[in-house]
């Protein structure tokens, strides 16, 4: 529940910066950490994203990431690390804790053969909420403006029946 | 092409509620019991729209579909455009909620050019015939996007963001979405005036 929270908390702090999220994720292989930048969205890389380590607000590492998103560092410290991506205006940032655990990785799932799930799930109950939401909005828009002309042409009946002379 | 929470400034997001609130009061008379149908379909498109990414470059875009909003709905364009950028910034966390007068202006006011283009352009000779039709239909989609595209540049450069920086993301991708986009848009207006002339804004008169 904790970790939830704290990813949810993570997910805001990346919020969208240009409508498209960015997310950073990292990866510990032996001595060195692999940063990993992308769009959540479709999991495509962010291509020569700007990327600055910090430890203790201090810049331990910094560069750019290669066209798989990637940017490789060697820490010759324990951590913990703040790693902070930019690219065009998006900002993520994400937390590297100190363990030196061989298998520590960041917020990003994998799945069965191991490779790592770069992409959401296209948001289908959003899109089916939205859709309701539109069709619902004019639906009642509509209705609205239908009985609103109901009631005067009913007004317009009943005048032109009050002029008529009765009929018998 | 959605500005999210905390990256223009106060006075800039404040510009861009009362323009959006100004143009959707402006814009609500014309949407009458005949238009609501289309608009709501339309709001439904731009909404899924929202939702298709594709990879150009760098960057990650998706449709816009204000230009053909703006062909298909005329001056209500602008409010539905407004509904789709509220539950896109509500449900998809596209877009800040204190941004979104900002972004219906970047999206919206490119959406009621291309309705007013194609009135001057279908007013004059060449825009009467078909081909000129289509012509204007590519033109309106195609120019709505761009238009966008440097709206949203133009809002992003009073962050202090440097033009150079801008453009590979903004600008370039957005050059493409703004041909297919011009393309789709002809492709409908072809469409619609095969089948139903009568629901393009402006009146059936080919």
């Amino acid at each position: 529940m904790c970790d939830r929270a704290a990813c949810l908390l993570l997910l805001l702090a990346a919020a969208p910066a240009y409508g498209h999220r960015l997310s950073v994720d990292f990866v510990r292989e032996g001595d060195a950490i692999t940063i990993e930048v992308f769009h959540p969205e479709d999991g495509s890389p962010a291509v020569r994203a700007r990327v600055q380590v910090f430890a203790g607000g201090r810049v331990v590492a910094s560069g750019e990431t290669d066209e798989r998103g990637a940017f490789r560092f060697r820490p010759v410290e324990p951590g913990p690390f703040e790693v902070e991506a930019l690219i065009g205006g998006h900002r993520a940032t994400c937390a590297i804790e100190a363990t030196p655990d061989a298998a520590e990785r960041g917020s990003g799932g994998a799945d069965a053969a191991g490779t790592r799930i770069r992409r959401e799930p296209f948001p289908i109950v959003a899109t089916v909420a939205g859709l309701g939401a539109i069709f619902g909005l004019f639906g009642f828009l509509l209705a609205l403006r239908a009985a609103r002309s109901a009631r005067r042409i009913e007004a317009r009946v009943a005048r032109l029946e009050e002029g008529r002379p009765r009929a018998s | 092409m959605h500005i999210g929470e905390g990256v223009l400034s106060p006075p800039i997001m404040a510009c861009g509620w009362v323009a959006a609130g100004a143009a959707t009061a402006a814009c609500l008379r014309s949407l009458n019991e005949e238009r609501i149908p289309r608009t709501a379909v339309l709001t439904a498109c731009f909404f899924v729209g929202g939702l298709i990414h594709l990879r150009i470059g760098p960057a990650s875009v998706h449709f816009v579909l204000n230009g053909l909003c703006g062909v298909i709905l005329g001056p209500a364009a602008f409010p539905a455009i407004l509904v789709g950028l509220l539950l896109q910034c509500l449900l998809l966390a596209s877009g800040g909620l204190s941004a979104l007068g900002v972004n219906a202006c970047i999206m919206g006011l490119p959406a009621l050019g291309a309705w007013a283009g194609m009135r001057l352009w279908r007013a004059t000779a060449w825009g009467r015939t078909r081909g000129g039709m289509l012509l204007g239909a590519f033109a309106a989609g195609s120019g709505a996007v761009a238009a966008g595209s440097l709206l949203l540049a133009g809002a992003l450069l009073t962050t202090g963001d440097e033009l150079a920086a801008i453009a590979p993301y903004i600008l370039v991708p957005h050059a493409v979405i703004a041909v297919i986009e011009g393309l789709m848009t002809a492709a409908v207006v072809s469409f619609l005036l095969r089948v139903r002339p009568a629901l393009l804004e402006g009146g059936a008169h080919v």
